[in-house]
């Protein structure tokens, strides 16, 4: 039986947790006004602002935790260190779509307001104040849910992440909770803390995130403004007690009230569905987006760009080399050896995820088009499945590590980094294949039945083709997914009680595993390399692949009409 | 208009076709009610609603906006089932889309993954069960009546959108149905194509040498309206009921300047508001 004091103790937790949220967000907002604003008004700003947010875009950036975690801890007390170290890493997660939100939103801020403040003879602050940041608000309100659940995703991760690792211990955090009482066996406590995080994400859900993209709408400026006036917050607020005493009042019928809730939240849970598995939130479909804005520079440019950023990469690799073993030839050799650990370890992790990617793509497009064509089980299993994919997966990790433990040497750890894997990739896959089924005009339906297209050729014609953008985009989102989720999937330590590390599941070879392992023992020179070769071949497959596939599949299939 | 000629010919086999004694119009709305659910309320779109088309006959729909023609079109193609009543396409009672009858979108409704020859032939090889050979050179004779012979491989969105309804259109002749269906066909085109491709229609659709026999259109355009229908329905507003039923009787070609074109127009116009 769980106490009162234990039930306590798992919200404050989560207070905990929220709190490196809210300071992420609070810094990321503050970060995403400086350097939006500065790239959106100087030119000079532009060029050096956009191919960065470019790459970090592109980026898993779970990568660079444990390089955050010794950076931290080298130079803040250990506690302070960690908890700074698992914000920063929420903020790089929140903060990239929301400084392209700003830029975007004062690059499209029409000419009349920019020579209304000429007229008006307003100094830069008064802009800021007056017109820069009112006018970015509702696309800052959207990245903000956007944002919010990958850092949820990287919240979790980060304190599971940590518990391996008895020097690095976040010792308060709901994910702090979840992995130690999964990891232990204690099913009630971790039942209860899983209990917390979602009701956490659905009050944070409705109470802030709702909230705040309603409170936002008044800002739009031009075409977009909206045509009826909303609510205010406070209003909003009470909106379900609200409800409830209407109906009090007014009598309804029991079964009139329920059927008007079901509604009211099956609404709401769509928007919360739209939340979780936005395309946006993934880092390889973050940088496709920009793409397009990218296309005006040149090609030559942005490859000079590029170029320099590898050379800085180079650079600060090769120092790296040097000063840890004092010498070039030796600096060398070392470099040599790392290399040799980080080339077969990545190609496995590489093959890893393409494999889990195919099974996952197998399950989710006849169980996506199941679904999304029939509308009662859309109407039973959406709501079922939302809910489900709003848990960070991260959170899952502790049962099915301890299920798949018993397997024989090596295949444990496999089956433990497949079904983690498969959890961070299948909502994008499933949720952008409904969408996708559900957004073809209602007259491509009439046609195909006029035509008396069936069976095959009506896959083969019809619905596959319609789908594709859609499957493409969940591919590209699902990918960049699974490659976050490598470092707490190929390996998964707890400290036990004598203070060591007891690694639970781990796979043989794994990109994932050896970041871990290297940050672990502190080796710096390794730990950039790994990520070093991960970021270079992500991004690098993003704009080479990715990229045209994508350019390939919307420019033939974009549906006309939407009646 | 240099299709004088043939169209004179037209009516008079029209006149001829008219004179047969066809036992059953090819269509017919008994009693038709069609109804809405919009949240918890019912929408009665159409009432008790009866008339029939007979052969070589170009009837035309109009409503105030709102009213639901395209609805009451798609009940016709056999898309949407009515919720009382029935039509009957050749005096057989619908059950679902039939073969003697095909539609043209308002917005085209092609299949942007193929090309004009392609989105052509897709019926012809799925509904008509014709063989690769013979859909294709059917197909490629719908696409040179309505002009597109040179881009029969392009693909829709390389077209504008005056062609891409040819191609909606030739899609439908391809299939040779007796019926055809027009939902708005001319309102999402820019004015000039759209003037061009309402002067062609009639000879695309009803000519002698056509095998559809009957058309069945829907459009806001009064002008339109009069340039092109035998028959005129103008329909009443939630439920729809007919209002008033105009025959237009001004040789063809029609001169939109004539007078009594203008009389028809302003006519329908005082029906409508």
């Amino acid at each position: 039986m769980l106490s009162l004091e234990f039930i306590g103790k798992l919200w404050l937790d989560a207070a905990v947790s929220w709190s490196r949220l809210f300071l992420a967000l609070l810094v990321s907002l503050i970060f995403s006004w400086a350097v939006g604003i500065t790239a959106a008004r100087s030119s000079t700003g532009e060029k050096i602002v956009l191919p960065l947010l470019d790459i970090l875009q592109s980026v898993p950036i779970l990568g660079f935790f444990p390089i955050i975690l010794v950076v931290f801890i080298a130079f803040l007390p250990q506690q302070t260190g960690i908890y700074l170290a698992v914000t920063f890493l929420i903020f790089t997660s929140m903060t990239w779509n929301i400084t392209f939100a700003v830029y975007e939103a004062i690059k499209s801020i029409p000419k009349d307001f920019m020579q209304l403040a000429k007229l008006e003879r307003m100094g830069l602050f008064q802009r800021i104040t007056k017109l820069y940041i009112p006018a970015s608000w509702p696309k800052v309100a959207y990245n903000t849910m956007v944002s919010w659940s990958v850092a949820l995703f990287y919240l979790v991760a980060s304190e599971i992440f940590s518990l391996g690792k008895a020097s690095y211990q976040v010792t308060y955090g709901i994910g702090v909770d979840i992995a130690k009482y999964g990891a232990a066996q204690e099913w009630d406590q971790y039942a209860a803390s899983m209990a917390v995080l979602i009701l956490m994400v659905l009050i944070t859900y409705f109470l802030f995130l709702n909230e705040f993209s309603q409170w936002t709408e008044k800002f739009k400026l031009g075409y977009d403004a909206p045509k009826r006036n909303r609510r205010n917050p406070v209003h909003r607020f009470y909106h379900w007690i609200d409800f409830l005493l209407v109906a009090r009042v007014r009598s309804m019928s029991l079964g009139k009230l329920f059927e008007r809730g079901i509604s009211n939240s099956m609404a709401h849970l769509l928007l919360l569905a739209r939340w979780t598995t936005s395309q946006d939130q993934s880092p390889g479909m973050r940088g496709l987006a920009n793409s397009q804005r990218e296309s005006q520079k040149g090609r030559a440019m942005r490859t000079i760009e590029y170029t320099l950023f590898a050379l800085i990469a180079i650079a600060i690799l090769s120092s790296l080399a040097l000063s840890s073993s004092g010498g070039f030839a030796r600096g060398y050799a070392l470099f040599y050896s790392d290399m040799l650990k980080v080339i077969p370890s990545f190609l496995y992790s590489l093959a890893r995820i393409w494999g889990v990617y195919v099974v996952t793509a197998l399950v989710s497009v006849p169980l996506g088009i199941a679904i999304a064509s029939n509308d009662r089980l859309f109407a039973i299993l959406t709501p079922a499945l939302q809910i489900t994919a709003a848990i960070p997966a991260p959170a899952l990790l502790p049962p099915i590590a301890i299920a798949v433990m018993s397997l024989p040497d090596g295949g444990g750890g496999e089956a433990n980094a497949f079904f983690v894997i498969f959890l961070g990739m299948i909502w994008y896959l499933i949720f952008n294949i409904i969408e996708g089924v559900r957004s073809i005009p209602k007259q491509i339906f009439s046609v195909a039945r006029l035509l008396d297209l069936k069976g095959w050729r009506y896959w083969r014609d019809v619905l596959l083709p319609a789908i594709l953008p859609s499957f493409i985009t969940g591919s590209i989102t699902a990918i960049g997914g699974g490659w976050n989720t490598l470092i707490i999937a190929e390996y998964f330590a707890v400290t036990v009680s004598n203070g060591s590390t007891v690694a639970l599941t781990q796979v043989p070879l794994g990109i994932g595993k050896l970041l871990d392992q290297a940050a672990a023992s502190g080796d710096l020179l390794l730990l950039g390399l790994s990520v070093t070769v991960m970021v270079a071949f992500v991004f690098g497959f993003n704009v080479t692949v990715w990229r045209r596939l994508y350019r390939m599949a919307t420019s033939r299939t974009i549906l006309e009409g939407t009646r | 208009m240099q299709l004088q000629p043939e169209e004179q010919e037209s009516s008079k086999a029209r006149l001829e076709a008219l004179s047969r004694t066809d036992a059953v119009p090819p269509v017919e709305v008994r009693n038709l009610g069609i109804e809405y659910t919009l949240s918890d309320r019912k929408l009665k779109v159409a009432e008790d609603l009866n008339f029939s088309v007979s052969y070589d006959e170009f009837l035309i729909l109009m409503a105030p906006s709102g009213a639901g023609k395209s609805t009451l079109l798609r009940v016709i193609s056999g898309l949407e089932a009515p919720s009382a009543g029935e039509v009957r396409i050749k005096g057989k009672p619908l059950a679902g889309p039939s073969e003697y009858s095909f539609m043209v979108f308002q917005n085209f409704a092609l299949l942007p993954w193929k090309t004009v020859l392609e989105n052509v032939e897709l019926g012809l090889l799925s509904r008509k069960r014709l063989s690769e050979e013979e859909s294709r050179t059917r197909a490629m004779k719908a696409i040179e009546k309505v002009g597109l012979k040179d881009f029969a491989g392009s693909y829709p969105g390389e077209l504008s959108g005056g062609m891409k309804q040819r191609v909606g259109i030739a899609r439908a002749i391809a299939l040779e149905p007796e019926v055809i269906l027009l939902d708005e066909p001319f309102s999402s085109l820019d004015a000039v194509s759209a003037r061009k491709l309402r002067s062609e229609i009639y000879t695309l659709v009803i000519s002698p040498k056509s095998p559809i026999r009957v058309a069945i259109m829907v459009t806001h355009s009064v002008e339109e309206a009069v340039a092109l229908a035998d028959r005129i329905l103008v329909l009443s507003k939630s439920p729809m009921k007919i209002k008033k039923e105009i025959k237009i009787e001004i040789p063809r070609p029609r001169r939109a300047s004539s007078e009594k074109f203008h009389s028809y127009v302003d006519e329908i116009y005082d029906l409508l508001s």
